[in-house]
């Protein structure tokens, strides 16, 4: 056969063949190793200082957006509180389940937003992995290694941010602290939160020698925008420390309690306010509450507040949609031309427990809509009474008020130097079994500030002096300094007083509705709510963005006749009360299933809980 | 390559030259053994490009050199053997053909090589160009279901552009694209079908298993579709026309309330609050501004023309037409085929349109005895135009809605265009936003364009006459464009371009190039053993770059003015992060080989090996081997059997084998960044790199192994034939896109997990029922089971879920379970509406009202749609923990069928052939997601499905009172059939309930034809050999319990793991047509 085979088959052809195969199979592995064309490989992106910035950016973007602080993080998950209240109704297995703590792990608002703070973290770990191992890290110029050195300490504080929020929310969660592709195993159990939060202490500790002032960036050739400052680094790191040291929900006994070396964390918060309050030109308050927010928040046009005020932000990009901008302004604030708002509203008790000089009610609280021509104001009733800091109307250029658009590129405020002061305040009490004067002259200067600067009417010479006094000056004063800043849920729970506040609200709320004087403090050191105005009279052709909008004043009975110009709504509905709860209408949609020592967390999205067979489930869910 | 151009211009000038010389006119008549006349047999002077074709009756005249020398005369034609006839000078000459034996005639084309069908080991389906004549659709992917055994071929929505999806044998993977491997003459071309018109296809030959997929390796574990063009045969040029002319109607509309049901269940609506005790008084203020304040004036509406906005936008009697002409000829050594194709298909919907232009041109040519080489070029150019109905996005911007839930009565002097803002921003709950449909339509302006060249060329030389070399080369560019413009009341811009105006513009552009070369043998020792076999190696190299740019505009475009045209400068400013590119490359290694050996026909034995590189893995896991081994025994050739006069063939096949599958990105096993992450810093936008995905180091092959069993018979001279096929399919390191704890900072990871087996019996048959001079009856019904069960997942894995994504919020509707097949949908037992007895009644003395509360023991809904009243709906408490909670889901349906099928039928009376078809799919489930949302009412005033006019009431639709008192509102709903429409918004108006999952069989008769052949003599005048008139009817008629527009639709496609869901889908028409077929 075989020779038959030669006669048919020249022997050349057989050996050009055989060749030719020999030579392709030898050089086919070479042949076959393709590399990424538009995408980069990790040592392309930890090459240079530019490249390695944009993989910070794509951490810090994780920040914002619809499932950031966008909205989930900063709207859905802060309320009810005694302050805001979501929005109305209940069972949708979605952001009102939440609002009414009837959240159960299968809600759909939980596993997105989780998953973006561990993105974060991913992104972050993945920085703080390969910058310092950069040739550039040690052998670059004097510029290049501050740059990255900054960018080094950026990371390890965002990291500590998404890991706070998780903690906070969460409680004990998993922690990775290298890149996933590094891990041998993605399974994570959870980690106590407290190794956690040492974890991020130590970090942001670490961080605190990389990251320079916010006024020294422009020499290193960095512009003023919002990326992380020493400031942010340190007022963080007090934040943290005040939670560490704070009450949490525990797994373990199925109670809320505090470990017994929490005054350590109190004396890092103290250490870290002091050395920011030692910085005034970097960090002061502005003279002026309302044009903090109306000019520097809402006007989009100030990056930074002139004041430093603002200490740490999450910037988001206009008009850029779901995935890098805000919804602030749209889902919260007044209606606009019957559109936008109606996400979260002002706890009726909580408008009338501003003292009546207090400048922060009028920010905080928005008695108006907007007309159909956007500049006209209608009065609102205190039921439907929208949070006022992050308003569309502020928004310059001015939003048609016909536009669809949801996005206006508002910034989340994390940390106020305001916060810093009352943190120092409060650190300071408890270290001290008693506010020092210094403690004092920092909580003045938040209540001064509020007053615009007239201590008589903010009471400075009264200021309490005695450890539980001054402590619950500060409950109070955090709690009017920073409504709707997505602050007081998580201040009551680090107290274990948010079951004794919403409790509180409560009790308010139904004295409110029959017009009776609360028998709970603060709401029965104000005007009794007798006297209250039931009918307000709005000018018709108001313009104001406050209470000048109206004809009368909120404290005294409204006159009986409409005064000319004017028109009236019913202010203070009196509620319905439902005849077998006794609860009012409001009630009812306010903290409605709170229930202690589970509500504290919110449970493990079901989605994660299923993919990763090593977690357990937070007690009650 | 030039030359080789020059080369092939060249003998198409020569083929069509003339002669001038002396003839003389030769008469003949070409007939069967029967002395029945051929009509269009080939007769051929030899040594010439001289040809003609007989007429109808068989008869031809052909003019011969008149030199007195003796010529040769070649007599072909299809289905007998042919035919040399010396002419010894006579003036007339008979010519009587024999048929040529079934086995010799039928070859099948597997992996490089061709076969006779009765030496083939492997299952195989085809269809030829006989089989596609009757189904004139401009899709050849449409025309090939419920013809194929096994081959499953579903439509996605009714669009003229739908995504067709074919799966052989249920698929293997579970994640990754099940889409079978296309070859066209020896190249592989990625998505084949829909670049090729149907009436340039000679056949199509579908590979299903190991024993002759092997052969393809890594490509072939999805099956093999391989698709033979027509090509010219010796001869005269023959000229043909194929067109046809017809319309699409819309088969069926969903019914929705009329003016009055609507504006009454709008009154009932704004009333809820009342019902539950807590007025609301701000929607009943709402309702009266909108529709009246009193009931009396309600009555109004009865007299109010209803707009059926469905049939304003989906309607239309669409104009279809398609146009093909070709040239076919050579001579003895060279052939070409040249064709043009146009086809023009306006869609039903306002707006959408398609065309298409197809030029194709073949020349294979002889140049010596030993050398072959041919080339073909084929240029593909397509338009789509229109947005269509559906979004593989989010709900909001799915278009369907529009037009169902659209008020169906206009109000103060408004028209079919008017743009309502009021009410847009009234509906704008749960990303509705309703929106005039057709001023939505206008204002979504889009236009698809792909063009596609390709380019294959193979040379081809015998070494003595057992060894053959074949080189094939091949090339396709594929462009594709889109350009979509979005105005500002579209969804895009309302949720993404604050409220400007969009302009997005996609391209994308691959280039795929392959390489074959292969060595081929047989050889005989002796008599009894023969061997053939093939030995080759390729090479594949496939580039893909696209674009995509995001313009915003401001101010200049004005409501409600669309603009229909795109071009010049644009005012727009690009979106952060935008323009985005991509590009990317992979390339495959293979070598290859087979071996057939038979003993005397009888005992038959084939063994493949394939060695595949590819560079989507890392250097050690880049090499694998896929093999396999079939045998067969033709026991019809034993001498035992020869006896047999009724048994024609009988042959059994038993084959083993492994094949393997790398369709998963580029890249995946190293981690990348991309350049897409924006961060907003000074109100900018920074740009930022996000990684790509969790790469995995350790990727390999994902390996398929199969086996078959089947045997093929032909009784009664081939007069019926059947064949029988038993598989188990089973696939091992399936590549999974995993989903991993989202703690890692990512939701999947490319993994090798899981395994999977498909296993089925499949069944063909075929018969000449009837075979008379002037009648014959044809039959070919082919059914086919599958099942698909999951067999492992990820390491601690048991199941995870998947959302197909068609509601927005919407829970996880699907399961991928092990133990389960693939498309487990996933929810709510529905167990009707909650009763007023479930209730306790309480009476409320301020309002004269009473209100419900549940009564112990009954199971509330409350954590999923909101809290239980008489007449909401209600679910099934299935762990009976007192609670209807996420833990009482369960599977509710399945998206694979139990089988699937087709009966044609063919008959010829004289000149008359007529053809039916059937196809049926039984046992699948449909999730009917469209059912509900458009039976919600989560936003006021917006329509719903009629079937909630017999909805649960507790407003009296005769007073307008409304009904609490338990009694009375016992007694009002005596009769209701259906829940009271839910206004949980958000997550709770889209939970999947077993309600929405709807029996998905069909019985469909797709397609009947009548053809009409005009006699030959009666057009012999005129120089045409061949005419035929048809009319066919597509889509006629369909049987089924399903109450969707059509049971055949799978809406979301991105995820592969949720078929069969019914979303917002574009609805499929029914077609008449009228054709001609004209030969000259």
């Amino acid at each position: 056969m075989l020779c038959d085979m030669k006669t048919v088959f020249n022997k050349k052809w057989l050996i050009i063949l055989i060749s030719s195969f020999s030579i392709m199979t030898i050089s086919c592995n070479k042949y076959l190793q393709e590399n990424p064309i538009t995408a980069y490989g990790t040592n392309y992106v930890f090459g240079t200082v530019n490249d390695a910035y944009k993989v910070l950016i794509g951490a810090y973007s994780q920040l914002a957006g619809d499932q950031g602080y966008g909205i989930r993080l900063s709207m859905y998950y802060t309320v009810d509180a005694d302050d805001i209240c979501g929005p109305t109704g209940a069972g949708d297995n979605d952001r009102r389940d939440i609002a009414r703590y009837a959240v159960t792990a299968n809600d759909l608002q939980l596993e997105a937003p989780f998953a973006q703070i561990y993105a974060g973290i991913e992104r972050a770990n993945i920085c703080i992995f390969n910058i310092p191992t950069m040739a550039l890290y040690t052998s670059g110029t004097a510029a290049q290694k501050a740059e990255l050195q900054r960018m080094y300490g950026e990371a390890l504080t965002l990291r500590a941010q998404f890991y706070f929020e998780a903690v906070r929310n969460w409680g004990d969660v998993p922690a990775q602290w290298v890149p996933s592709s590094n891990e041998p195993t993605l399974f994570v159990a959870r980690t106590d939160r407290d190794t956690i939060y040492n974890h991020i202490l130590n970090d942001l500790l670490t961080a605190e020698s990389l990251v320079p002032w916010r006024t020294q960036v422009t020499a290193l050739g960095d512009p003023l925008d919002e990326r992380i400052t020493l400031g942010a680094v340190k007022a963080l790191r007090a934040r943290i420390a005040l939670f560490r040291g704070g009450y949490s929900l525990r797994r373990n006994t199925v109670t809320m309690q505090r470990r017994s070396d929490y005054l350590t964390y109190y004396a890092i918060a103290k250490q870290e306010c002091a050395d920011i309050i030692a910085q005034p030109s970097q960090h002061s308050l502005d003279p002026s509450f309302k044009d903090l927010w109306k000019n520097n928040v809402c006007a989009v046009k100030q990056i930074q507040d002139p004041y430093g005020e603002i200490v740490f932000q999450v910037a988001m990009s206009g008009g850029n949609s779901a995935a890098g901008d805000s919804k602030l302004g749209y889902y919260d604030g007044p209606r606009v031309n019957n559109a936008r708002g109606n996400g979260l509203f002002i706890v009726p008790t909580y408008f009338y427990s501003f003292d009546r000089n207090d400048q922060r009610r009028d920010v905080t609280c928005v008695p108006y809509n907007v007309a159909a021509d956007g500049v006209t104001k209608i009065g609102v009733p205190t039921l439907s009474m929208a949070d006022g800091k992050f308003r569309s109307d502020w928004v310059t250029p001015a939003i048609p008020p016909t536009s669809t658009a949801q996005y206006f590129g508002i910034n989340w405020i994390v940390i106020r130097f305001s916060d810093v002061l009352l943190m120092y305040a409060e650190a300071d009490n408890e270290i001290n079994n008693g506010p020092s004067a210094a403690a004092i002259a920092a909580f003045n200067q938040v209540r001064l500030r509020a007053f615009g600067g007239n201590a008589t009417l903010a009471g400075t010479a009264n200021t309490p002096t005695t450890h539980d006094a001054f402590f619950n000056a500060i409950v109070n004063e955090r709690w009017w300094e920073f409504g709707g800043e997505g602050i007081r849920k998580y201040d009551l729970i680090r107290w274990n007083l948010l079951g004794s506040k919403i409790n509180d609200a409560k009790t308010a709320l139904l004295a409110l509705s029959k017009y009776q004087v609360p028998s709970v403090s603060p709401y029965n050191q104000g005007v009794p709510y007798s006297s209250l105005a039931v009918s307000m009279y709005y000018f018709t052709t108001a313009k104001g963005d406050d209470s000048t909008i109206f004809a009368n004043s909120y404290y005294t009975p409204a006159p009986s006749s409409t005064p000319s110009g004017t028109t009236k709504i019913t202010f203070l509905t009196p509620a319905q009360i439902d005849p077998t709860t006794g609860n009012t209408t409001y009630m009812g949609r306010f903290a409605q299933f709170f229930t202690p020592n589970k509500n504290e967390l919110l449970p493990i999205p079901q989605v994660t809980m299923d993919a990763n067979y090593m977690l357990v489930q937070n007690p009650g869910y | 390559m030039k030359r080789l151009f020059l080369f092939t211009v060249l003998i198409i000038f020569c083929s069509v030259s003339s002669f001038s010389q002396t003839t003389k006119q030769i008469k003949g008549k070409v007939t069967n053994e029967a002395g029945v006349g051929l009509p269009g047999a080939s007769v051929l002077l030899s040594g010439t490009q001289k040809g003609v074709q007989s007429d109808n009756d068989g008869n031809f005249t052909i003019s011969i050199p008149d030199d007195g020398k003796k010529h040769t005369l070649v007599i072909t034609y299809v289905g007998y053997a042919s035919q040399t006839i010396v002419t010894d000078g006579a003036a007339s000459i008979a010519i009587k053909l024999k048929l040529e034996s079934k086995e010799n005639e039928d070859v099948v084309v597997i992996g490089y090589q061709t076969k006779r069908r009765v030496d083939v080991l492997a299952p195989v389906s085809s269809i030829s160009s006989k089989d596609l004549k009757d189904v004139p659709l401009n899709s050849a992917e449409q025309a090939l279901a419920g013809r194929l055994a096994g081959v499953r071929v579903t439509t996605s929505e009714g669009s003229p552009d739908a995504t067709v999806n074919i799966v052989v044998r249920g698929g293997m993977s579970i994640t990754q694209d099940n889409s079978p491997l296309y070859i066209v003459d020896g190249v592989p071309i990625d998505n084949a079908l829909a670049s090729i018109s149907p009436q340039d296809i000679q056949s199509v030959d579908v590979l299903k298993d190991a024993s002759a997929t092997a052969i393809y390796g890594s490509r072939g574990a999805n099956g093999v579709v391989l698709i033979t063009t027509k090509s010219g045969k010796p001869g005269r040029t023959i000229v043909q026309y194929n067109g046809f002319v017809g319309t699409k109607k819309l088969t069926k509309e969903l019914p929705v309330l009329k003016p009055y049901d609507f504006v009454e269940f709008q009154y009932e609506r704004a009333r809820w609050g009342r019902y539950i005790g807590s007025p609301n008084t701000s929607a009943e203020q709402t309702f009266a501004t909108n529709w009246g304040s009193y009931w009396d004036t309600l009555l109004n509406y009865k007299n109010v023309p209803n707009v059926d906005w469905q049939n304003i936008m989906m309607g239309q009697t669409a104009f279809t037409q398609t146009h093909n002409i070709s040239a076919s000829g050579g001579n003895a050594s060279t052939t070409y085929n040249l064709t043009l194709t146009n086809n023009a298909d306006q869609g039903i919907i306002l707006n959408s349109g398609y065309n298409r232009n197809i030029a194709t041109l073949k020349v294979d040519s002889k140049i010596t005895k030993n050398l072959k080489v041919g080339v073909s070029g084929r240029y593909t150019d397509q338009l789509v135009t229109g947005s269509g109905t559906s979004d593989p996005g989010s709900t909001a911007y799915n278009r369907l809605r529009q037009s169902v839930r659209y008020k169906p009565v206009l109000t103060g002097g408004e028209t079919v265009g008017t743009y309502d803002p009021a009410y847009a921003a009234e509906t704008n709950s749960s990303s509705l936003s309703l929106i005039n449909p057709v001023l939505l339509d206008n204002a979504e302006f889009r236009r698809r364009y792909t063009k596609v060249s390709n380019f294959t060329g193979y040379v081809s030389y015998a070494l003595g006459s057992h060894f053959n070399f074949r080189s094939t080369f091949g090339y396709t560019l594929s462009d594709y464009k889109e350009n979509f413009f979005e105005d500002t009341i579209t969804p895009d811009a309302m949720l993404n371009g604050g409220g400007r105006a969009i302009l997005q513009i996609t391209t994308t552009t691959i280039h795929t190039t392959s390489n074959s070369n292969v060595l081929s043998f047989n050889y005989k020792i002796k008599n009894h053993h023969s061997i053939d076999g093939v030995l080759g190696h390729e090479l594949t190299v496939l580039r893909t770059d696209a674009a995509i740019t995001r313009l915003g505009y401001v101010g200049s475009i004005a409501i409600p003015t669309p603009t229909n045209t795109i071009s010049g400068a644009l005012p727009g400013t690009p979106f952060a992060s935008y323009p985005q590119y991509t590009s990317s490359e992979a390339k495959r290694v293979s070598f290859f080989g087979r071996i057939n050996y038979s003993y005397d026909g009888k005992y038959l034995l084939s063994l493949t090996a394939r060695e595949d590189g590819s560079s989507k893995f890392a250097p050690v896991n880049r090499w694998a081997l896929f093999q396999s081994a079939s045998a067969g025994w033709r026991i019809s050739q034993e001498k035992f059997m020869r006896n047999l006069n009724w048994l024609t063939d009988l042959k059994l096949r038993a084959g083993y084998g492994t094949t393997g599958n790398d369709r998963i990105n580029d890249y995946q096993y190293i981690t990348t960044f991309n350049p897409t992450s924006v961060y907003g810093l000074s109100n900018g936008s920074t740009i930022g790199y996000l990684p790509a995905g969790l790469s995995n180091a350790f990727l390999k092959w994902e390996t398929n192994i199969t086996r078959n069993v089947g045997f093929d018979a032909a009784f009664l001279k081939n007069r019926i034939t059947l064949s029988l096929d038993v598989y188990r399919n089973t696939a091992e390191n399936l590549l999974i896109a995993a989903p991993v704890p989202t703690t890692s900072g990512y939701t999947t990871q490319i993994q090798n997990i899981g395994a999977a087996t498909n296993s089925g019996v499949e069944i063909a048959i075929g018969s000449t029922l009837i075979q008379k001079k002037d009648f014959t009856w044809g039959i070919n019904f082919n059914i086919a089971f599958n099942k698909n069960v999951i067999d492992k997942l990820a390491t601690a894995q048991n199941f995870y879920y998947d959302n197909s994504g068609s509601l927005t919020g919407q829970t996880a509707d699907y399961i991928v379970k092990v133990g389960q097949p693939v498309g487990a949908m996933f929810g709510y037992v529905t167990t009707g509406m909650y009763q007023v007895g479930d209730f306790i009644p309480t009476y409320n003395t301020s309002t004269g009202q009473y209100t419900y509360t549940l009564r112990p023991g009954v199971p509330s809904n409350a954590s999923i749609v909101g809290t239980a009243y008489p007449g909401t709906v209600k679910f099934k408490d299935l762990n009976g923990d007192g609670v209807v909670d996420a833990n009482d889901r369960t599977i509710i349906g399945n998206a694979n069928p139990k089988f699937t099928g087709g009966l044609n039928q063919t008959f010829m009376y004289k000149n008359f052939d007529a053809s039916v078809f059937v196809n049926f799919v039984y046992g699948n489930s449909i999730l009917n997601a469209n059912k509900i949302e458009f039976t919600n009412s989560f936003t006021p005033d917006a329509n719903v499905l009629s079937l909630m006019k017999d909805r649960f009431r507790y407003v009296d639709p005769t007073s307008g009172a409304l009904v609490t008192e338990p009694n009375a509102l016992a007694a009002l709903n005596a009769n209701a059939k259906i829940w009271i429409p839910s206004q949980t918004t958000g997550a709770g108006a889209f939970v999947l309930h077993s309600w929405a999952v709807e029996d998905g069989s069909f019985l469909r008769l797709n397609n009947i034809s009548i053809g009409y052949t005009v006699p030959a003599k009666a057009l012999r005048r005129y120089k045409i050999s061949k005419l035929r008139f048809y009319l066919t009817a597509n889509n006629i008629a369909t049987a089924t319990s399903y109450s969707g527009y059509d049971p055949e639709v799978n809406a979301r496609r991105a995820t592969p793991t949720t078929p069969g869901v019914d979303y917002s889908a574009y609805p499929r028409a029914r077609t008449f047509i009228f054709g001609v077929n004209l030969s000259l």
